[in-house]
């Protein structure tokens, strides 16, 4: 057998590294900012580029694409040339990947306090970018493929799977979800409407955490895990069941983050039973990975990096058990909406993500520098600070979101509400405060492990290019016994292997989702509901620009307890002509869906201008730039055509009459301004906002529903 | 749109019923699959990063 000389490829494994601890930063430094502003308004620093709406979407988008997704990278690119036996495919295509990833985080970092955004969550990101991200992704595939498919080991370690798993899902949600109508450059609006776009978008959002937060994840810690601890993994056979019945079964999941809304009962169920089942494979990684480390315990007490490895996999355990329990629609009914949530994907997001991801750069970088950590004490003085930090983050969080849950649903023995919306805003506020602290805490251990990496860097020496030898594979290889069908089907053929996947994962997404496109019974249509007028449209675009739909739902959920609060519950025919969707998924206010008439106009303004002035306590942020502001009004024909090509029945030739419609009723409301002595122009942008407002609900307000099934 | 493609479908349930028997025969394919699989294979591979 001819053994071959080549060189691991480490260059783009510290490239990699070094954008995951600068993202990390941003990404927690922007966290940090959003959360002072949940209770001192003043930390929106008086200008729109940092008010909350703007940035909490620049956090979430941070932390997700920029510091796990180089996280991501650095970790597969490192261990799938080791697994593979090979240099990457290509080093153009490295590179690329790499500078073309870097270019996206920071056309996001641009265009989304600009307020360019879908306001789809995680999904954000105009359609430029959308497309910028599939061909990126797409040389990330090719890379990975051109790697495997030239690897010198006969056989793809479960690793492997799940990054292809990973690449495979991952391109699929993020191009069925982007399907999207540019109106200019940085606008757009959603194929989809209302109910199938919430389905599509939570199919996507729930997916995104399992396949860009989990499996990536899973997969490498089947690599490094072994590695740390010098043992191989506890089970493969669990390995390999994990595998399959994890990605068979969080597709279907998605529908769980909808439950009690006007989406199909059916569908809702589905996501329920799904979620529960999902228990098995999430606990059986987590086992697994944690049964590696029996009779290694004792290095877990020296080893920072085992440590940070234990505490991941414990808060995958602790997110996985508690997701499936979120989905049960009692506990939803009391968690959706409120800050539990918040405590639930931070515990993933902290300890899962976080942790394995400083884990695995503590191990990697002495690695390709061949040298010795800085300071193992420093390390685990960031363990320390690091959990702490998540404790301090995840424990306020919980109690605020039991609060907020439980108060929201309180009744006097009189039968009225017994809580104000205002009163749970300031019930809440210290333990915003503390969760700010055990932000800051966390943020501290990611300075002191970038301190220490750095240090680390500067006193080793970057081995580029790692010398290896492996022998070519035989190509007449002919396998024998039991499992060489499965082998040759499955492993001998990554594109094979990719193709079944794919209908793995398209399984559940198409059960779930084709009956609400198909089937017109799923979504009855309400005579009464017709489609914005072209002011309150611009309106609508304003509120998705101030990223509003990240605080207020649209979305009243059968329950006594809101329909006294808001009115009459949320039917799915009301969301006919809304593309894109803004149910939202928080109520940091109150929910918006029937605010239409329920404030004359002026308190609107006032609100607008000043929120404490009209809700005393309120934490929203001031929006005064919207009276000074001019509506752009120029392609308000093209958002006519736009949505009438999107299926919403404006009469032929009425985009010619729209602005003229628009002025005439933007008029109208600044006069009624006046009459309460407030003198604002009708171009300015506020007007727009509130038309908007008011308008909201009031379709089956004014009349009774009438189902024409 | 597409949506209007078809208008009536019967028995939404099957729908439940279908996941659930898909799921479970695709389970019990890979619970075979593993158990006939070979432990010289499995050994290997699970010693596969530490090479």
């Amino acid at each position: 057998m001819q053994t071959e000389k080549f060189q691991y490829d480490n260059r783009i494994v510290r490239n990699f590294a070094i954008a995951t601890l600068v993202f990390g930063i941003v990404g927690m430094l922007v966290g940090l900012l959003v959360a002072i502003q949940l209770y001192e308004p003043a930390a929106n620093l008086g200008n729109q580029y940092t008010s909350f709406g703007r940035i909490r979407p620049l956090h979430t988008n941070a932390i997700i694409f920029a510091f796990v997704g180089n996280a991501i990278f650095m970790g597969v690119y490192y261990s799938l040339q080791r697994l593979c036996k090979a240099r990457m495919f290509s080093d153009l295509l490295s590179n690329i990947h790499f500078w073309g990833w870097q270019l996206i985080i920071v056309a996001a970092a641009i265009t989304l306090p600009l307020g360019f955004t879908t306001s789809k969550e995680y999904a954000e990101l105009e359609w430029p970018i959308d497309i910028a991200i599939t061909l990126i992704w797409v040389v990330f595939g090719w890379n990975m493929f051109g790697t495997i498919i030239k690897r010198r080991e006969r056989h793809m370690y479960v690793a492997i799977w799940f990054y292809i798993a990973t690449f495979v899902t991952v391109a699929v949600l993020h191009i069925v979800n982007s399907f999207e109508l540019p109106i200019s450059l940085f606008k757009s609006y959603s194929f989809y409407a209302g109910v199938q776009d919430a389905l599509v978008q939570w199919w996507y959002g729930h997916n995104a955490v399992a396949f860009f937060l989990t499996t990536p994840f899973l997969g490498m810690m089947y690599y490094y895990l072994p590695k740390a601890v010098d043992r191989p993994v506890y089970s493969y056979k669990l390995s390999i069941l994990h595998f399959w019945t994890l990605i068979f079964l969080y597709i279907w999941a998605g529908p769980h983050h909808l439950l009690y809304t006007s989406l199909p009962d059916w569908a809702q169920s589905l996501g329920v039973a799904f979620s529960i089942m999902l228990i098995a494979p999430s606990w059986g990684g987590m086992i697994n990975g944690l049964l590696t480390l029996r009779g290694a315990w004792d290095k877990v007490r020296d080893e920072p990096v085992l440590k940070f490895f234990a505490v991941g996999i414990t808060a995958y355990g602790m997110a996985t058990f508690e997701g499936p329990m979120l989905s049960l629609k009692n506990v939803n009914a009391i968690a959706h909406f409120t800050d539990w949530i918040v405590a639930h994907v931070h515990v993933g997001a902290l300890g899962w993500n976080g942790f394995m991801t400083f884990g695995i750069l503590y191990w990697l970088i002495p690695r390709i520098y061949q040298t010795k950590l800085h300071s193992t004490k420093l390390a685990n003085f960031h363990f320390w600070i690091g959990t702490l930090g998540i404790l301090f983050y995840a424990v306020p969080m919980y109690w605020s979101g039991f609060t907020q849950g439980l108060m929201w649903k309180e009744f006097t023995e009189a039968g009225q509400l017994k809580y104000e919306f205002i009163d749970t805003t300031k019930q809440v506020l210290s333990l915003h405060v503390f969760r700010s602290i055990g932000g800051t805490l966390y943020l501290a251990g990611t300075l002191v492990m970038v301190y220490n990496i750095v240090k680390t860097m500067t006193v080793g020496k970057l081995v580029a290019n790692e010398n290896a030898e492996a022998p070519a594979l035989e190509s007449n290889y002919a396998p024998t016994g039991h499992a060489s069908y499965w082998h040759k089907a499955l492993e001998r053929k990554p594109m094979m292997f990719m193709v079944l996947s794919i209908i793995v994962i398209l399984i559940g997404g198409a059960v779930e989702m084709l009956p609400t496109f198909l089937i017109k019974s799923n979504i009855q249509t309400i005579s009464s509901v017709k489609p914005y007028t072209p002011l309150e449209l611009h309106g609508r675009d304003l509120y998705i620009r101030e990223g509003c739909v990240g605080c207020h739902s649209q979305m009243i959920r059968p329950f006594r307890s809101e329909t006294e609060r808001y009115g009459e519950y949320s039917k799915a025919g009301e969301y006919v002509y809304d593309h894109p969707f803004l149910w939202g998924s928080k109520r940091t206010g109150p929910d918006l869906m029937r605010e239409g008439g329920k404030y004359s106009n002026s308190w609107h303004y006032n609100h607008m201008i000043d929120p404490r002035t009209m809700t005393p306590g309120s934490i929203m942020p001031a929006y005064d730039w919207l009276a000074e502001q001019t509506m752009d009004v120029s392609n308000i024909k093209d958002k006519i055509n736009a949505m009438r090509t999107l299926g919403v029945p404006y009469e032929k030739g009425y985009e010619d009459k729209a602005l003229q419609d628009l002025e005439l009723q933007a008029k109208g409301i600044s006069e009624n301004l006046a009459l309460e002595k407030i003198k604002i122009n009708s171009d300015k942008e506020l007007i727009s906002l509130i038309a908007y407002l008011q308008r909201l609900g009031t379709d089956i307000k004014l009349s009774n529903t009438t189902s024409n099934k | 749109m597409f949506r209007n493609l078809l208008h009536e479908i019967s028995g939404i349930d099957m729908y439940k019923i279908f996941s659930l028997v898909v799921f479970t025969a695709f389970f019990l394919l890979i619970t075979i699959w593993l158990f006939s699989a070979k432990k010289e294979y499995i050994d290997e591979m699970s010693k596969k990063p530490l090479e």
